[in-house]
């Protein structure tokens, strides 16, 4: 089974009815592992259904299968439903240029930096 | 009328010219390449001789006629009349596609799926055409010029017809075969791997494509000799409206064949195709996505991932096939394809697409204030990547949704 590792952490946010979370991605997100570190995503939107605000980062993320990139796509349907929000950070230029062709990239803003990313997240929901 | 042997297989010829001309006319309207459709129409009239030599062959040596040692073998009237019919099959549509083989292998005739149906026509008109002048001078020498007109009338129509959906049918499947290298790549990104061509190959010791290659030929002219077989038969037993419903129903199949985007591909690799500027393993995880989202029925976002990753890539035949196959999927122009649709409907075809939800964004976020900073992107994607066409092959296929 190759390395990959997902971890969450709460953003300190004032609106009560928003929750925002850093999501940091590591390793290789491949056929291997995908299905089972998707889980935790999906637990958080079923955990918030509603204004999810979450923030990807991906710098230490090596590579995404197919499968994890159609995974992203549900996950960015599922919360937008819910009024929620995702943006990426700190993309590899591999990572970034199969989510360009794909066109994730016109759905999910992608950030060259952190702090970028946590303004662009919550100025979107309201929060700047 | 009192005409002599050359007199009547002049007219013969003219008669039989007239649903062959109309036929040519009908089909290749707009085709380019009118020379070597005519030396294919020539060269596929002489492709009865090999069938009339068998018949001569066999007459002289009857030990080697395996059909009349069967017959005399099986005492059933209708299986005599099946072997029959198959063994004609055989014969004919083998004749018939081995002009077109080797005029593909001497001047790389076929470039796309269609060309392979195309010519295969022509290569059966022309057999057609032959085979009608024979039948003209019996039917009159023997039955008179009242009986000529109805069997004329119906031979230039449904005989005619019945020729080329045969011929069709198999030039459809050497098309495949021809281009088995693309196709089964393609088919094996959507996860179909072809265990059948793997078996064959093992067992053959060839390579798996070679054997899909042959499999495909194979399967062409076993389906090619049936439907022939079974055209004669209905005639055998004079079920005319069976024949006529046949006919119709086949010759919109391939018509239906001939009017999708997978057939127009051009799909002949050129030397001076353009490298990709795309990793290999970046572009093949964007693939796979693909093959998912192919078997997930989301051909819209299949179409607009092909357009993308063709401006990088414009010559990945597989990402063409793609991009061809699903907009096969969503043509509504074609009545056949609606009939087919009906009867075996996708059932995803109403999922919110990709284009759906960046148009959704793109709404909320009009009354947003602007950020002070752009997204971190490579290179911007364009607004076209949604909206227009690729500039590439559109001479090949309209590439319009």
């Amino acid at each position: 089974m190759t390395e990959a590792n997902i971890t969450i952490e709460d953003i300190p946010v004032t609106a009560g009815d928003l929750h925002a979370k850093l999501v940091k991605f590591q390793g290789q997100l491949d056929e291997s592992n995908v299905d089972e570190k998707a889980k935790s995503i999906y637990q958080l939107i079923e955990q918030f259904p509603a204004n999810l605000y979450l923030l990807f980062d991906f710098e230490e993320l090596e590579y995404m299968n197919s499968k994890s990139i159609g995974y992203l796509t549900d996950w960015y349907g599922k919360i937008s439903e819910g009024n929620g929000k995702i943006v990426i950070a700190k993309t590899r230029s591999n990572i970034l240029d199969i989510l360009q062709v794909v066109g994730l990239t016109q759905l999910i803003n992608c950030y060259a930096t952190l702090d970028e990313a946590k303004f662009a997240l919550l100025q979107q929901g309201g929060e700047a | 009328m009192a005409e002599t042997p050359i007199t009547l297989y002049a007219i013969a010829v003219i008669l039989a010219l007239i649903p062959a001309v109309i036929w040519l006319t009908l089909l290749f309207k707009k085709t380019k390449r009118r020379g070597i459709q005519v030396i294919i129409f020539m060269g596929s009239i002489f492709s009865v001789v090999p069938v009339f030599l068998l018949h001569y062959f066999l007459n002289i040596f009857p030990q080697f006629d395996i059909l009349s040692f069967l017959q005399s073998a099986i005492h059933d009237q209708n299986l005599n009349y099946v072997l029959l019919f198959i063994s004609v099959g055989i014969v004919e549509e083998i004749v018939k596609q081995a002009l077109i083989r080797w005029v593909d292998r001497k001047f790389l005739l076929i470039h796309t799926i269609n060309d392979s149906i195309r010519y295969s026509l022509v290569a059966a008109l022309g057999f057609a055409f032959a085979e009608n002048i024979f039948y003209i001078v019996n039917i009159y020498t023997q039955l008179g010029v009242q009986q000529l007109i109805v069997a004329y009338l119906f031979r230039s129509i449904f005989t005619t017809t019945a020729h080329m959906l045969f011929s069709g049918i198999f030039g459809y499947y050497y098309g495949i075969a021809k281009f088995a290298i693309n196709i089964v790549e393609q088919e094996e990104w959507t996860g179909k791997h072809k265990k059948y061509p793997a078996f064959v190959a093992r067992m053959l010791g060839m390579s798996k494509i070679h054997a899909y290659k042959q499999i495909m030929i194979l399967k062409g002219l076993i389906l090619a000799i049936i439907l022939h077989a079974l055209f004669n038969l209905l005639l055998q037993f004079n079920l005319i409206l069976p024949v006529v419903i046949y006919v119709v129903i086949g010759f919109a199949f391939l018509q239906h064949k001939l009017s999708q985007k997978t057939g127009q591909l051009i799909l002949v690799t050129n030397a001076d195709n353009i490298t990709s500027s795309m990793h290999k393993n970046d572009s093949d995880v964007v693939v796979e996505l693909l093959g998912m989202w192919f078997n997930n029925k989301k051909y819209v976002d299949v179409i607009h991932i092909c357009q993308r990753l063709l401006e990088r890539d414009p010559d990945n035949k597989v990402v063409q096939l793609f991009k061809a196959k699903a907009m096969d999927k969503i043509d509504n122009t074609s009545a056949y394809g609606k009939v087919l649709k009906q009867m075996f409907p996708d059932k995803k075809e109403n999922e919110k697409t990709m284009d759906d939800m960046i148009k959704e964004k793109a709404l909320r976020e009009k009354n947003l204030k602007q950020l002070p900073f752009k997204p971190q992107i490579t290179a911007s994607p364009k607004e076209s990547d949604i909206q227009t066409p690729p500039k590439e092959d559109t001479s090949s296929y309209n590439l319009e949704i």
